[in-house]
């Protein structure tokens, strides 16, 4: 393989890396579907890092890890955990 | 005798309306023939802007404005997505070119409004919440971040010492990020590398080891695949437990090399070529000097082989910029003539040995 190749494929390497994600308008709608609604708002739901409750406004991200699903919230301490 | 039979569904093209329209688009055949050009166009744009970053950008450019006056949720989800997938991946196609092969996969923001708990469970992937179009500054850092963490390091990850893990992602993403402008890369300092400092201290001093060592080529070059490699060579042995000493020599070997290499006046001691760990052995040849260049390509050829003989598991070929065309021909020759190797790839690096822009190089490996 010479050097003029690889730039070549540069431009033409189309394997994707997907990142989900849930827009701002459609959590509601989203933890509904995953079951998870409820124990938000009844307060149940806590931070995987800082044990904080979890709530619609300082969730941020939801992590699916050893059979089970986390929530993280807002913190700056608990993004960098990840 | 019945009649024929009516049909209950009325004749559209005997409504006056559409007799109207029919009169209207004949009558202004120009509006017509703009209106389906424009669609076609768009439509044209579209598809296109998948397979090329910067029209992504465009679109977004477009599209941002409008979806913060129109506040219409479908409109944001476009426009957000066009900007960040526009802007990561406008760069990935440039980082490609410095980074192990299949480190950066084009970035594709998957939407989500509903799921199965199950399909969740079993997809095994993070979902991120992105926040309206206000926040893109602060959507686009999180998504970038995220994206490369899923992405570097594939299969080693959990080997890597996370002080390094974690530095090389904050490295290459505030490179990225500092090229968008905006409020984005004091976002990204206060809200993603500020935190990651604290919980690892060490992340300040790798991040200055990486730019000493990037501004020389050997960031990409030697240090991230050969750590990568290294971690991966010893995934499923006992030997795993040493990557993170072995990290630690790798990049104090590369300092030193540069060093020795700045400071030394073209008489590097032969000790300093290679290096010989508990897991990790690579040797470093550097190519193109001038007064060399002369003799051809055959002095390449012979150490190459040297190295390996003398047990080298990877030889890591460099190139200076001027002279990219002798370069590729010793990566050649030593991949046609030395017996008992491969070229596992060949790459470009930011900046050359002699710290000049752009440089070439390539990974050999014993069979």
């Amino acid at each position: 393989m010479l050097y003029y190749d690889k730039h070549m494929k540069l431009w033409f390497n189309k394997s994707k890396n997907d990142v989900k994600a849930v827009y701002d308008a459609n959590i509601v709608s989203y933890l509904k579907s995953i079951g998870f609604y409820d124990k938000i708002i009844r307060g149940e739901q806590l931070c995987l890092f800082c044990g904080n409750k979890i709530t619609i406004e300082n969730l941020e991200i939801i992590i699916p890890k050893d059979n089970k699903i986390n929530f993280v919230c807002n913190n700056k301490k608990c993004l960098s955990q990840l | 005798m019945p009649g024929p039979i009516q049909s209950s569904t009325p004749d559209l093209t005997k409504h006056p309306w559409f007799n109207d329209w029919y009169v209207f688009v004949i009558s202004h055949p120009l509006i017509w023939f703009v209106c389906l050009i424009i669609l076609l166009l768009l439509i044209l744009i579209d598809a296109i802007a998948k397979l090329i970053p910067q029209l992504n950008i465009i679109r977004s450019k477009i599209l941002v404005p409008i979806a913060k006056y129109l506040k219409y949720d479908r409109l944001s989800k476009s426009a957000i997505k066009s900007d960040i997938c526009g802007h990561v991946n406008q760069e990935c196609v440039s980082m490609r070119q410095y980074l192990p092969d299949g480190w950066v996969p084009d970035l594709e923001i998957k939407w989500v409004d509903t799921e199965n708990y199950n399909s969740l469970l079993d997809d095994n992937k993070m979902i991120l919440r992105i926040r309206p179009i206000d926040n893109q500054d602060k959507n686009f850092v999180n998504a970038i971040y995220y994206y490369f963490k899923s992405s570097f390091f594939p299969k080693t990850q959990a080997l890597i010492p996370k002080a390094h893990s974690e530095a090389s992602i904050l490295y290459v993403c505030r490179n990225i990020v500092a090229k968008r402008g905006g409020k984005t890369i004091e976002i990204f300092e206060d809200e993603i590398l500020e935190p990651a400092i604290q919980k690892h201290k060490q992340i300040v001093n790798n991040l200055e080891d990486y730019n000493v060592i990037n501004d020389r080529g050997f960031f990409t070059g030697t240090f991230l695949r050969e750590l990568h490699k290294t971690a991966s060579e010893v995934r499923f042995t006992s030997e795993r437990c040493n990557v993170g000493e072995e990290t630690k020599n790798i990049i104090g070997h590369i300092k030193n090399f540069i060093d020795t290499y700045k400071n030394s006046g073209g008489k590097m001691p032969p000790k300093i070529w290679r290096y010989k760990g508990k897991i990790s052995d690579y040797a470093i040849l550097l190519v193109a000097k001038p007064a060399k260049k002369s003799l051809g390509v055959n002095g390449y050829v012979n150490r190459a082989r040297d190295s390996f003989s003398e047990g080298v598991k990877r030889l890591y070929v460099f190139g200076a910029n001027n002279e990219k065309d002798f370069a590729v021909s010793v990566i050649s020759s030593i991949q046609a003539e030395v017996q008992g190797i491969k070229l596992i790839e060949e790459f470009c690096t930011p900046f050359d040995y002699r710290g000049e822009k752009g440089g070439i190089a390539a990974c050999f490996e014993k069979n």
